[in-house]
């Protein structure tokens, strides 16, 4: 895994393990750049935060907000999977928006060692597994 | 008003972060919006009209999302916000911890022997060695149980048990595929390690020649991972599914009649048990249940392949799995059909009030009303011999053969009337109530219901029960015999 900022998202899983991580993908949506991740809260209760995550709206409202006045926008999402491979749940797939980008971190025995991302265009469609593609650029 | 259109959603919406429209409600103002971006509709709304399970509305910072507050008056307000909740989670937990997975090890034929399922991406080795380290136990090693065995092994489950009280029979092997010629008479506990010993000999496998009951059930479940029930009747389906409620394991249940079966898991994760959905076993008559009903070749294959295919995604935790739903197939028709099954609030094992603690025998008997002995009017059995002689003598009396159409096969009788159960009633003139008129079915039960029947219909004639049925005559020589031998 290369990159700063995918290193900062096996970071971000590696060190909430064994509960699942998640967060925020910023960058240029015109030039589908990844520029730089924010770190969010999984609001889920204790019990389920090693299978689930939620990130809180009202949170990322601000988040919105507090990017935009710096040039940036939203992308997608992050979140990680404990001891279980980087593949959507069908859980992921219910909530996917179409137009975001949704990167999953397999940690498995706090080691981060797998990171896939994953897109669909729209409500009818199936999502594609964009990982190896020039579909998204990192920073 | 003004409303703020979340980044994540503006695409459908002009690509505006901010929207100024009239309205006073959240309705209306969704109304006014979705009017104006018909492509927003499709991001707030699905199919059926209901809000998307991710859109959150606020007005300021209050919760808005639910309908019943879409019609309150938001003049005061300042904003609307239209936000997702970004949520999501890993897939469906395995049923073999971690600790228990990384124990397990390969050698170099079983990342061979195991190559298809290791190129799987949601198996891979992790699942494998779930699989390896999981403990299954399957009762039943006949129709159902040969497909689950055979799969279950070849998948490479650890460890196996198998219990089944029976012997092989050539009238199983139409069906049962786990066993051959060779095995008749064997039990089928024996015959069933033999053939996946022959599958894959590292196995471990346990087996257990008995019939379960409330007495034993515990013990044969203790300490699996999983119970398969494949087993043909009510009494061992009542007794398994209780236990394995009490114990906190899951079960694959499976069941096949004729043409058609069912699959469905019990006790997972606090989901419905198999009383939750059975409460109680169908009424008297409506399924032969002291004869077999018959069952096409292929369909315990089916539905029994169904059910090795729950276990291995239980235990490696992957896909969406039948635990609160039964499955049923037709497969003279073949249609297929997923019913929800609801946990039971008044469910004597898991209900909220429960009332059963152990394991009782399901007096299955007494349930349907086929207990002889309590009978008020006693109904007076035969002999087979004693048949066999009176039809020697040529006495006068009527025998009605109660059986199914296919069960009528196996011995005919000659002068028999035929009356199916549901119409003796009605055709009771067909009889002589000044002769003796003698029931017979495959096990002696059905005819003690035939005989009931008739009393109450308000048959006053001499009414005799075989004892134990044709199967109960089966070595006794009839003279008419050799007519048809």
């Amino acid at each position: 895994m290369d990159g700063k900022v995918k290193g900062l998202i096996k970071r971000h899983a590696e060190d909430e393990y064994p509960n699942e991580c998640c967060g925020i993908l910023l960058g240029h949506k015109d030039e589908k750049t990844i520029a730089e991740i924010i770190s969010a809260d999984n609001v889920d209760t204790d019990s389920e935060s090693n299978i689930h995550y939620t990130i809180d709206p009202l949170i990322l409202y601000r988040i919105e907000q507090e990017s935009e006045k710096r040039g940036l926008d939203v992308i997608g999402f992050y979140h990680s999977h404990i001891d279980y491979p980087a593949v959507l749940s069908k859980e992921d797939e219910r909530y996917m928006i179409p137009g975001c980008i949704y990167a999953i971190a397999s940690v498995d025995d706090e080691k981060c060692n797998e990171l896939r991302l994953y897109y669909k265009d729209s409500f009818d469609e199936d999502y594609k597994d964009v990982t190896d593609t020039d579909y998204i650029k990192w920073r | 008003m003004k409303i703020y259109i979340s980044a994540t959603l503006r695409g459908f919406f002009g690509r505006h972060d901010k929207v100024e429209l009239e309205g006073n409600t959240v309705r209306s103002l969704l109304k006014t919006l979705t009017d104006e971006y018909p492509d927003g509709r499709e991001a707030l709304y699905n199919d059926d009209g209901k809000l998307r399970e991710f859109i959150q509305i606020y007005v300021d910072d209050e919760k808005f999302t639910t309908e019943d507050k879409w019609d309150e008056d938001i003049t005061a307000n300042r904003e609307l916000l239209l936000i997702p909740s970004i949520a999501g989670g890993a897939p469906t937990e395995s049923l073999i911890s971690d600790e228990r997975r990384k124990e397990v090890s390969f050698d170099d034929a079983e990342i061979e022997r195991f190559n298809k399922h290791l190129m799987l991406r949601e198996i891979g080795v992790k699942g494998q060695k779930r699989i390896k380290a999981a403990r299954v136990v399957i009762i039943g090693a006949g129709a159902l149980g040969s497909p689950v065995i055979q799969y279950l092994a070849a998948a490479g489950i650890g460890e196996i048990k198998v219990v089944d009280f029976d012997e092989v029979n050539l009238g199983n092997l139409q069906s049962q595929v786990i066993h051959g010629k060779r095995d008749i008479g064997r039990p089928k506990t024996a015959s069933a390690k033999d053939t996946i010993k022959g599958i894959n000999p590292k196995l471990t496998i346990e087996v257990d020649n008995i019939k379960v009951d409330a007495e034993n059930i515990m013990e044969v479940i203790a300490g699996y991972d999983v119970v398969v029930d494949c087993t043909d009747n009510y009494k061992a389906r009542y007794v398994i599914g209780d236990a394995c409620a009490l114990a906190k394991i899951p079960l694959v249940f499976g069941a096949i009649y004729q043409y058609e079966g069912q699959v469905g898991i019990f006790n997972l994760d606090d989901g419905p048990c198999y009383r939750c959905q059975f409460p109680s076993p169908p009424p008297t008559g409506l399924v032969p249940t002291c004869a077999e009903g018959g069952a096409i070749s292929p369909l315990p294959g089916i539905i029994g392949s169904i059910q090795a295919n729950e276990v291995l995604k239980l235990i490696i935790g992957i896909g969406e799995n039948l635990s609160g739903k039964l499955l049923t197939v037709d497969s003279l028709y073949l249609h297929s059909n997923i019913l929800k099954v609801h946990k039971n609030d008044n469910c004597p094992i898991c209900g909220k009030k429960a009332s059963i603690f152990e394991v009782e025998d399901y007096d299955y008997e007494d349930f349907c009303g086929l207990r002889e002995e309590e009978e008020e009017i006693p109904i007076e059995g035969i002999e087979p011999e004693e048949l066999a002689e009176r039809i020697e003598r040529g006495d006068k009396m009527t025998i009605v053969d109660i059986r199914e159409p296919h069960e009528r096969a196996i011995h005919r009788f000659p002068d028999v009337v035929v009356i199916p159960i549901g119409q003796l009633a009605r055709r009771q003139k067909e009889l002589d109530p000044e002769i003796d008129t003698i029931f017979i079915c495959k096990q002696g039960k059905r005819s003690i219901l035939a005989i009931k029947t008739l009393r109450e219909a308000g048959y006053k004639g001499p009414l005799y029960n075989l004892k134990g049925g044709i199967d109960g005559a089966k070595d006794i020589i009839f003279s008419h015999e050799g007519a048809w031998l």
